[in-house]
């Protein structure tokens, strides 16, 4: 009796799958469909489908399906493999963006770079950007990929805790360890500054600032460019002091070498810490979290009144982000679509929905920038504009996941500023001799402004 | 007889398809992998020889990781067995009170999934707000590690947190082969004068080699397979500490786009495996006791 309601059962749930077995959409929609894969992350949904929106009123006769997840290039990726990728495609974890180009799969958007921008016919595509901020999208000249915000990082602050403390902003690294030592004294317990050390490359704002303020950018192209014996210079290494030098003191939060991000800075927005490293994409990242009056601010890495780069100069990115798979069922709309999402229209609407800045000028008129982003943007004014980037993080993934290891371990006092110099050269040296590893090249970038 | 045999391959015919379509093919085609230089995203393979092999060898990440998987296999698989032991042994032989709700306390953390798991300690562990280190603030201790993010401590706590989590599995198994152990040889034990200690010493422990045996496989398998902990809880680090086999195999394909490369180690991890499971049943390879 048992065995045939058992046999029921599993005959019932067969049934049951004729049933609810859902649809392909792309197939319910036919040809007359343009699809975008994009990431979900802290800045949600709704701006991609603003534009799809948007793309539908532009082409009525073309349905704009796009959709998107925190894995979506881990499930994009068969679709890749079987030559059926989506029209437009936007993922980060584990995604290495110039590999994929090496292995042919991404379109080339020279075409789509001069055309007329979408609502300001009189433009071309190309010349609504920031000045600079494509530069980190091409290769050999031409364009492959574009960015979706214009990132700021840098240390951020509790503003209200300052203003009740009258603590300062500090401008060079000596009034910053000061600052720290006047927020240990006076803080009533709060630490000077926590990260979110399960994930060194935060600190890594910190580090990486200090060796462009000290070494300018032509150490920073050096590091960028592999060359022999960049990682050993005495910027490098002393950088690596400073930054070794001001854990010893005391004056990150005990126990922030094993944070996550969102621990870290939870952390930090309880009121434990006064300052963290972090980019501009960390209010929208911690919006559910964020304390009724909370105000938070972005100063400068503090620099050097002797070094080689400015006093405040800001580590600012517009890093590569979409892109148009040449083996898309429909490219050419993908490319529309791209098109329309970073038009001067789309750009504020994502500025309005997110607080997040993308790199169109323009796009931040008469629209209201949260004071956040607006701390960020007027740093960079402040710093005449100077702003700098490294590209070694994009372009050798192996040498960024050294790089966060070594920092790591030096931090939590395993690795001496020499040891961790030594260790980040024999990283550039192993990839120079790589037969396998595509080698970039980059000389002194125009700095990125922001409009 | 011939015909039998027809008709018997007829019916395992299905399975053996399925089998060999989602086991065995794919683990050829792994092993074919093994010798190319592949990236995963577009079918571009180079053949490599046994360049992989040789990189594998001359790559100290790899030897770190797999000092480090030996390091949870062989401290796991020493907890494990000894503590889901002692607890079996307590609750079947009535040891200590409540054993029924010992029973199910122990068996608790295997309703969870690793990933839930591995996310409960990753809070109870950190070192402003975690359960752990406020705990022992309470007991007046000041200077406490940062436990996840601290080398030194960090293979410690992966290793307490599976024990944690797969002790309650193989104390059950070992419940269910201390209770089928007649209860008289322990009477006649008892009559012979024999205490608890050389009961278990002379009857529970010998007649446990069999599940024994099948524990030490699992936890072998366990050991080497460890990944989910590790990835959720430190993710390999402080500077791979905490870096097993397979958390390197998933850098090396999904974060580094080697593939190739990342199969080679997963190949050599496979034959690891294999060949300890194999050896650890030769160890064991008396015959069973009957009862």
């Amino acid at each position: 009796m048992k065995s045939r309601i058992v046999f029921f059962l599993i005959l019932l749930l067969y049934a049951c799958s004729f049933f609810f077995r859902g649809e392909d959409p792309i197939a319910r929609m036919g040809d007359d469909v343009m699809e975008g894969v994009f990431f979900q992350g802290g800045y949600g949904m709704q701006w991609v489908f603003d534009a799809a929106d948007e793309f539908e009123r532009a082409h009525p006769e073309i349905e704009a399906y796009v959709w998107g997840n925190p894995r979506a290039w881990d499930q994009a990726r068969p679709r890749f493999l079987g030559g059926n990728p989506p029209d437009v495609f936007w993922g980060i974890h584990n995604i290495n963006f110039w590999v994929n180009l090496g292995d042919g799969l991404v379109a080339n958007l020279d075409s789509l770079m001069d055309s007329p921008a979408y609502g300001q016919e009189d433009l071309r595509f190309r010349d609504t950007f920031f000045p600079g901020s494509l530069t980190e999208g091409q290769s050999e000249g031409s364009q492959y990929f574009l960015p979706i915000t214009y990132s700021v990082n840098g240390i951020w602050y509790n503003k209200g805790m300052f203003d009740e403390h009258g603590w300062p902003v500090p401008d060079t690294w000596d009034e910053f360890l000061e600052l720290c030592e006047l927020i240990r004294r006076t803080g009533g317990g709060v630490a000077p500054l926590t990260h979110q050390g399960k994930y060194p490359s935060y600190f890594g704002m910190i580090y990486r600032a200090l060796v462009y303020k000290l070494g300018g950018i032509e150490l920073v192209c050096d590091l960028d460019n592999l060359e022999p014996g960049a990682w050993t210079r005495p910027e490098v290494v002393r950088a690596a002091a400073l930054s070794r030098d001001f854990i010893e003191k005391g004056y990150a939060l005990e126990g922030s070498s094993s944070f996550s991000h969102t621990e870290g800075q939870m952390i930090w927005l309880q009121g434990k810490a006064a300052m963290i490293p972090c980019g501009t994409w960390l209010e929208s990242e911690m919006k559910n979290a964020l304390p009724p009056g909370f105000q938070m601010r972005l100063m400068p890495v503090p620099g050097f009144a002797d070094g080689k780069g400015g006093v405040g100069a800001m580590e600012a990115s517009a890093g590569p982000a979409f892109w148009v798979p040449r083996q898309a069922a429909h490219p050419e709309r993908g490319m529309e679509y791209l098109r329309i999402l970073l038009s001067r229209k789309m750009a504020a609407n994502f500025l309005r929905e997110i607080g997040s800045v993308q790199p169109i000028l323009g796009s931040t008129d008469g629209v209201v920038v949260p004071p956040a982003m607006q701390s960020a943007l007027d740093a960079i004014e402040s710093a005449g504009g100077e702003t700098f980037n490294f590209r070694f993080t994009s372009w050798y993934l192996e040498m960024d996941n050294e790089f966060d290891n070594a920092l790591g371990s030096l931090l939590i006092g395993i690795l001496t500023p020499d040891a961790f110099a030594a260790r980040m050269e024999a990283m550039a040296q192993r990839l120079r001799r790589d037969p396998d590893t595509i080698r970039f090249h980059r000389a002194p970038p125009t700095p990125l402004a922001a409009s | 007889m011939q015909k039998n045999w027809k008709v018997g391959l007829l019916f395992i015919l299905p399975a053996l398809s399925f089998y060999l379509l989602f086991l065995i093919l794919p683990y050829a085609l792994a092993f074919g992998v093994s010798f190319v230089k592949w990236r995963g995203v577009a079918l571009n393979m180079t053949f490599n020889g046994l360049g992989n092999f040789t990189h594998m060898v001359g790559d100290p990440n790899f030897w770190k990781a797999l000092g480090n998987t030996i390091f949870f296999t062989f401290f796991t698989g020493i907890a494990v067995p000894a503590m889901a032991l002692f607890f079996a042994v307590s609750v079947t032989r009535r040891l200590v009170a409540g054993a029924r709700f010992f029973r199910i306390t122990y068996f608790f953390p295997n309703l969870i999934s690793q990933v839930a798991i591995a996310v409960l300690w990753w809070f109870a562990l950190n070192p402003e707000f975690g359960i752990l280190s406020n705990f022992l603030r309470l007991l007046g201790l000041t200077s406490l590690p940062s436990w996840l993010g601290d080398p030194a401590w960090a293979p410690w706590c992966i290793v307490a947190v599976k024990v944690w989590a797969s002790m309650g599995f193989y104390m059950v198994l070992y419940v269910s082969a201390i209770e089928g152990i007649p209860e008289d040889y322990y009477d006649a034990a008892r009559i012979d004068g024999a205490g608890e200690w050389h009961s278990f010493i002379h009857i529970t422990f010998p007649l446990l080699s069999e599940m024994m045996k099948v524990s030490v496989v699992f936890l072998l398998l366990n050991g080497f397979g460890t990944f989910d902990v590790v990835r959720i809880m430190t993710d390999g680090g402080p500077d791979r500490a905490t870096e097993t086999l397979a958390t390197y195999i998933y850098e090396n394909a999904f974060e580094l786009g080697k593939f190739g490369y990342a199969t080679t180690i997963a190949m050599t991890l496979f034959l690891i495996t294999f060949s300890l499971a194999l050896f650890s049943l030769w160890l064991q390879r008396r015959e069973a006791v009957e009862y």
